[in-house]
């Protein structure tokens, strides 16, 4: 069986320019000889059909003025008015702006769960590694209303622990929350402390696949703990982190409003403003799903050129790619 | 061959099954057929009738954490009084437009939906469902079945129920007092300051810095969007609402510069001296409870039914203090101050055109204000919740959170249409109640802002959430903004005018036009008084 | 620990310890404060007497929280959606990622492609309700795990594990004469375990954190999870201060059975993962194996 699987691989490769007919029989031979491959794939596709493609045609009424009672289709036309309305909007080039610049910083910030795993593997007591492992991954599990009752906490200028060590170093409070000079890096810190955590988990997974075999070649050729992070660690791991590396991109824009949302007041909106929260007001207001709708899709379509871009260079230097 | 074959097969059945999707999908709204039933005056039937309804929680522990509302024991018993099978499909209260917009779009709409007071406001596609013609129309109908509803309502609340073709489509409940929030004082540090009840924003100031002088942490306890705190621009008559300039257009109040700039000077003084925090900016409506309910609060602004239960709390930790509402401060001669006044109606009730019974429908409701109703919904169950002796009522009060739940079940939520200001007759059987109720009458009757209120409302702030003004939630948040960074000192208050100017480039100029279009159509009331 | 440990890695390991406790601390904190809170009568609350360590010890906030039948009913169908949920999902997304993770699957670009498309954009709610509904699917449990079934970000995670496994290992099954659903349960599956204890967890917490489609896709809130409770008792209510939701809320001590709540609604599922913890090590067979 083997050997003949073999023979039909290299048949295909030798044969450079095969005639259609033969290339037919071949693919049909393929298909039939992996058949149970595809069927068990049918299911997955399926799902996606249904649950997702279909739903995603109601798309289109982001070019329409959607009535619930007219339904997806019967729904009139509405060009470009919903694209419109959001660039007509003079605050719209700032909360692009603001949206682009967090979402770099979050990508700034993308590695961080990937060094805590490398820190973490590094500790040799298992106890005490099992119990940070479960510690860390916590604040996953606040929802964004308390931790930002914690962080008005602990950024109070009057009862914060951040502004009595302020006043301990002699200098004067400051009103974090009430400044829009401090809530971008309140807002990358927050998500990093929620998620960092959880991020590890899969970086510890894939650490565990490293085969020990070889760190040992490593030690025989003298490499300490630092040279084996770089040169067998960070390498084996590498896959795993470009994959997540272009999953993240594909969801560039995508913030989730409620990270954001729980700490905007009006003295720091002016820098805190993202499309997320600028959807969710806009849709409190009435009949709003057409222009929400459209600004999703602009959002995706952004994430999706990124995403290109990216997955078409990392194939190209890293050989990692999605597809 | 047979290998394609299969392989066709199985494209077939993937087509045939999206196709029976998208089908299924899409054409889903039946309800919203155009033609509309003739409401012939047949015989009402006698028999027990069965129908639905869709009712939010409104956050009420005792719907929400019923294991079916549908056997609870008050149910029942209006079953038993109407000779009625109700089935309410209760909408969760965070959620709940969306929850309307899917109802509507699965085409599986109740006999009865229930809005939140209008026609907007309850979900985009409510507005959408009465022009699709899912409701009927009621005027002919409550004519005829709703003697005690129309004696009940009031004409202009009726008014606010009409939608643009001039029919009613809905039941309101009635808000009997539209002013419900009050100004609130720590009555026993009044006193022991030696000071009398503040009548202007001067006085109230000298109260403030009383306080202030006395230890209280919080004199004036403001919180975040200045909701819930603007006692102030509510002195000087500059809420976001709309009123008639002198040429008879209708114009947002807070253009009246002068005025403005008066109330975010007040604001700047208290935040400069300290009598409000000075993180009022991110002070939560917990905090905000918190301060009070401890006793670390001096002044502030709250629903007047809220005084006998955190009275009750705030004595547990400070047994000598004692809340009490006042008359709001008043700045400018010959306003009311006090707060927004609500619209007129807090829940309405739609019935589905393709009900069997409606008038059934309307009986019911109409049951709901008669003495028979308003005693059981007061009181509740004979035996279980009160006794009777010669025609007196013994009331058990509530006391566990349990029994509290139930009564506030009981007179906030069930009693569909039953005044949803307080409950009256419950109010009556406590001295403190009783003094409530006098307030009620004597205090806040006399105070609060009206304005005209547009329905369908303005569209000109489409897609600019921010330039929308939130009515008693406070100003857009554009102008919000300004606000505080004057309060804080960032802007000067005397750059009022500048950030006038500024709105009208944004838009304000084209919401001032609609307005004014739309008030010469009449498509708009006006909120007022009781 | 054979070799001696040099100076520099003297100096890493503990500034490295320092660092770690430091981060841990600064995120256990939170939660000793929220257990205090839950611990604590309501008049040391209202006052912001409680930090770390409990005021006033009750436990009332708890018994309030642990008589209250619905949540009980909740908390069952909670964990009846994360156990039977997730082990669906893994099936589900194991079937497609152990095809298109085989250099022999024809096409394994096109759904690749198709599978990243629907993370990237993401689907109308309403046009997704419609196909749910029109499944027969509204208000059962089937609404909370089948329109999740496969996450497209799981599903790359997966592919990626799988795809480390040596294609030997798969040709030597298959001249054993073993079919591919053999190979994917009796080869992938065993050797996975690492992926699947990750993306068990990923699941697992999705399901258990998730109130939205219960939300919309379930009316009877006899079948809501207990995050859809929590979610009703946290967010503020400010926009309807009904009278009868006042007056309850300022008799109960609210945030005190808040905090009991969110601990009830998060301790099991914390559990899970040091539960788990353990197949990270079993994993490591995987790369013994690779060569």
């Amino acid at each position: 069986m083997e050997d003949t699987n073999v023979v039909i691989d290299k048949n295909v490769i030798q044969h450079n320019t095969p005639t259609k007919v033969s290339k037919i029989t071949s693919t049909l031979s393929h298909l039939k000889k992996y058949k149970m491959l595809y069927i068990i794939a049918i299911p997955g596709i399926l799902y996606f059909l249904i649950f997702k493609y279909i739903p995603l045609v109601g798309s289109i009424i982001a070019f329409k003025d959607y009535n619930i009672f007219k339904g997806v289709f019967d729904s009139p036309w509405a060009g470009l008015k919903h694209f419109r309305t959001l660039f007509e909007n003079p605050e719209s080039m700032r909360i692009l702006k603001n949206t682009l610049l967090l979402s770099f910083y979050d990508m700034l910030m993308f590695p961080a769960p990937l060094i805590l795993a490398l820190l973490l593997n590094e500790l040799r007591l298992v106890f005490y590694k099992k119990i940070v492992q479960t510690v860390i991954y916590m604040p996953h599990f606040l929802s964004w209303v308390i931790i930002s009752g914690i962080f008005v906490g602990i950024l109070s200028p009057t009862t914060g622990i951040v502004n009595h060590f302020i006043e301990w170093l002699g200098k004067e409070p400051i009103y974090f929350l009430g400044s829009e000079n401090f809530i971008r890096p309140i807002l990358i810190f927050a998500q990093l402390w929620q998620s960092v955590g959880w991020g590890t988990i899969i970086y510890l997974a894939a650490l565990t696949a490293i085969s020990p075999e070889l760190y040992e070649a490593a030690k025989v050729d003298g490499a300490n703990r630092w040279k084996q992070t770089i040169h067998v660690t960070i390498p084996s791991i590498m896959p795993t982190f470009t994959v997540l590396f272009l999953l993240q991109i594909g969801n560039f824009l995508d913030f989730g409003f409620e990270r954001v949302y729980v700490f905007l007041n009006p003295l720091n909106s002016v820098n805190g403003e993202v499309l997320d929260t600028y959807i969710f007001k806009a849709g409190l207001q009435q009949a709003q799903y057409s222009f929400t709708t459209a600004i999703g899709l602009l959002k995706s379509v952004v994430g999706l050129i990124l995403l290109m871009i990216a997955n078409f260079l990392s194939k190209r230097f890293t050989g990692n790619s999605l597809y | 061959m047979k290998q394609r074959k299969r392989k066709n097969m199985f494209l077939a059945f993937i087509l045939a099954i999206i196709t029976a999707v998208v089908i299924a999908g899409c054409s889903s709204s039946e309800a919203g057929k155009e033609e509309k039933k003739e409401v012939d005056k047949k015989e009402v039937t006698d028999e027990k009738v069965a129908f639905s309804m869709a009712i939010r929680t409104l956050a009420i522990p005792h719907v929400e954490n019923s294991p079916n509302i549908n056997e609870d024991p008050y149910v029942k018993k209006i079953e038993e009084f109407t000779n009625t099978d109700i089935d309410i499909q209760l909408l969760p209260h965070n959620d709940y437009k969306t929850k309307m917009d899917l109802m509507f779009a699965s085409g599986d709409i109740p006999d009865v939906v229930q809005g939140m007071g209008k026609f907007t406001n309850s979900g985009q596609s409510l507005v959408q469902a009465v022009e699709a013609g899912v409701f009927l129309p009621l005027d002919e109908l409550i004519d005829e079945y709703g003697p005690n509803l129309k004696k009940f309502i009031p004409k202009e609340v009726w008014e606010t129920q009409r939608f643009t073709d001039g029919k009613i489509y809905a039941i309101p409940q009635i808000l009997s007092n539209p002013s419900r929030r009050a100004t609130f004082v720590r009555k026993d540090l009044l006193e022991k300051a030696g000071l009398e009840v503040p009548k202007t924003v001067e006085e109230t100031l000298e109260v403030l810095r009383a306080f202030k002088e006395m230890g209280v942490e919080q004199p004036f306890v403001a919180r975040k969007g200045l909701s819930y705190s603007d006692t102030f621009f509510g002195a000087y008559d500059v809420q976001p609402l709309m009123e008639l300039n002198k040429d008879g257009d209708p114009v947002p109040k807070y253009l009246d510069s002068a005025n403005m700039k008066k109330a975010i000077q007040t604001y700047k003084t208290m935040y400069d001296e300290g009598l409000i925090h000075k993180e009022f900016l991110t002070q939560e409506s917990n905090q905000y409870k918190d301060i009070i309910q401890s006793g670390k609060g001096g002044m502030f602004s709250a629903n007047a039914n809220v005084l006998n239960s955190w009275n009750k709390v705030l004595q547990a930790s400070v047994p000598d203090a004692e809340l009490a509402i006042i008359p709001s401060p008043v700045g400018t001669e010959g306003t009311n101050g006090g707060y927004v006044i609500y619209d007129p109606a807090f829940r309405n009730y739609f019935i589905n055109a393709e009900t069997k019974n409606p008038e059934r429908i309307i009986q019911f409701l109409d049951w709901m204000v008669t003495e028979e109703a308003t005693e059981f919904f007061t009181f509740g169950i004979e035996g279980e919740d009160y006794t009777k002796e010669n025609g007196k009522i013994n009331y058990k009060q509530a006391e566990a959170p349990d029994e509290v739940n139930k009564e506030a079940f009981r007179t906030g939520w069930l009693w569909l249409t039953g005044d949803a200001a307080y409950t009256e007759g419950l109010l009556e059987t406590t001295p403190e109640g009783q003094q409530l109720l006098d307030t009620y009458e004597n205090v806040l009757a006399k105070e609060g802002n009206g304005g005209i209120t547009f329905e369908p409302p303005l569209t000109t702030f489409t897609g600019k959430p921010d330039m929308e003004d939130k009515n008693a939630d406070g100003h857009s948040e554009y102008l919000h903004g300004h606000i505080v960074k004057m309060i804080t000192g960032a802007e000067a208050v005397s750059d009022w005018d500048k950030v006038l100017e500024e709105w009208k480039k944004l838009g304000g100029d084209q919401y001032l036009k609609d307005a004014k279009a739309q008030y010469k159509e009449g498509k708009y009331y006006e909120t007022t008084r009781k | 620990m054979k070799h001696k440990q040099s100076l520099g890695g003297k100096i890493f390991t503990s500034f490295n310890v320092v660092f770690i406790t430091l981060l841990s601390l600064s995120m256990l904190l939170p939660f000793l404060h929220i257990v205090a809170k839950s611990l604590s009568s309501a008049e040391s609350l209202t006052n912001g007497k409680v930090f770390f360590w409990p005021v006033e010890f009750t436990i009332n906030n708890f018994e309030y929280v642990m008589q209250d039948a619905a949540i009980w009913r909740a908390f069952g169908i909670s964990v009846l959606i994360t156990v039977g949920g997730t082990l669906l999902n893994l099936i589900a997304t194991a079937s497609l990622a152990y095809p298109t993770s085989r250099p022999e699957f024809k096409g394994k670009k096109f759904v690749l492609i198709m599978v990243l498309f629907t993370m990237i954009f993401s689907v109308p709610l309403i046009p997704s309700f419609l196909v749910i509904k029109s499944l027969g699917m509204i208000d059962t449990l089937w609404a909370l795990v089948i329109p999740g079934l496969i996450s497209a970000f799981n599903f790359f995670i997966m592919r990626s594990f799988f795809m480390n496994i040596p294609s030997t290992l798969i040709d030597a099954a298959r001249v054993d004469g073993l079919g591919e659903l053999g190979i994917l349960f009796k080869i992938i599956l065993p050797l996975s375990k690492p992926a699947l204890a990750t993306l068990g967890i990923f699941y697992g917490v999705g399901h258990w954190n998730s109130y939205q489609s219960a939300i919309y896709f379930i009316n009877d809130p006899r079948l809501y999870p207990l995050q859809v409770k929590l979610r009703q008792m946290i967010v503020s209510n400010e926009m309807v201060d009904t009278e009868a939701n006042l007056t309850s809320m300022a008799l109960s001590s609210p945030e005190g059975i808040q905090m009991a709540t969110i601990i009830f609604a998060t301790l099991p599922i914390l559990l899970v993962y040091p539960f788990l913890q353990k197949y990270f090590v079993k994993g490591s067979m995987l790369g013994s194996v690779k060569e």
